[in-house]
């Protein structure tokens, strides 16, 4: 049965949206170890739309985080009504510049294609939509 | 999220980092890392053993620091990272910017 929540998308709120994947985390009793990597995307999901997502005169957006087991997979969608944007149009960062040079912009949507096993992007009923999601692994 | 940083008998500033470096903790981080490097001690090593957790955010903190050691001229290193935060660095390239090393003895080694 999947959980959703909804958090104001300022940076304020930033640590209520990793407390609501940490609370349904522990109580669907999945392992530790494999939250790291949703932990990681979804601040960089959730700091892009306050970032980009919010008119810069008007009210913050809101960001509902949808989260999913499926068998040995955790699907995670995070819907925003803020300004149409598909993140995955990004190019990917050069990892191999020289400290000097070295820029830390498109780094979180980097790492949010690298940390996951699929990701995907739709606009539907005035929301962006990325969904991701990453198998655990075989379980015991 | 919290830094404490200590100067050791060899002139090196050793910045134990503890906790999660995300955005909200960032700012302060890097503020800590760029105040180390200004008092020119002869290095600075991050301590990582008790980092649970670092985002883009942090890498940034990490990144600026760094670079502002090498136009100093005061040498730079990590160690002690936990697996996932050795995960982001690998994965942003990180890894191959900044001096990682295993432990705060090989960080030591390394930089003297």
């Amino acid at each position: 049965m999947s959980h959703s929540f909804r958090v104001e998308a300022t940076a304020e709120r930033l640590p209520e949206a990793n407390t609501g994947l940490d609370a349904w985390w522990t109580s669907a009793g999945l392992p530790d170890e494999a939250r790291f990597a949703f932990e990681l995307v979804l601040e960089e999901i959730f700091m892009n739309v306050v970032m980009h997502g919010s008119p810069p005169e008007g009210p913050a957006c809101t960001v509902e985080v949808t989260l999913d087991r499926r068998g040995d997979e955790v699907c995670m969608e995070v819907a925003d009504d803020g300004v149409r944007f598909d993140p995955l149009t990004l190019e990917d960062p050069d990892t191999s510049t020289p400290i000097e040079d070295r820029r830390v912009g498109g780094l979180g949507v980097y790492f949010v294609r690298e940390m996951m096993d699929t990701v995907h992007y739709r606009y539907s009923e005035g929301r962006n939509h990325l969904t991701v999601s990453k198998s655990l692994g075989p379980t015991t | 999220m919290n830094v404490s940083i200590e100067n050791t008998e060899g002139g090196v500033s050793v910045a134990s980092a503890h906790g999660r470096l995300d955005f909200g903790a960032s700012a302060e981080f890097q503020k800590a890392l760029e105040g180390a490097v200004a008092a020119k001690p002869k290095a600075l090593v991050i301590e990582c053993s008790a980092l649970e957790y670092v985002s883009s955010a942090g890498l940034r903190a990490f990144l600026v620091a760094a670079r502002a050691a090498k136009a100093g001229n005061v040498g730079f290193a990590a160690c002690g990272l936990q697996p996932a935060v050795k995960e982001v660095f690998e994965v942003s390239g990180f890894s191959k910017i900044i001096d990682v090393q295993a432990d705060l003895a090989a960080a030591l080694a390394a930089l003297a």
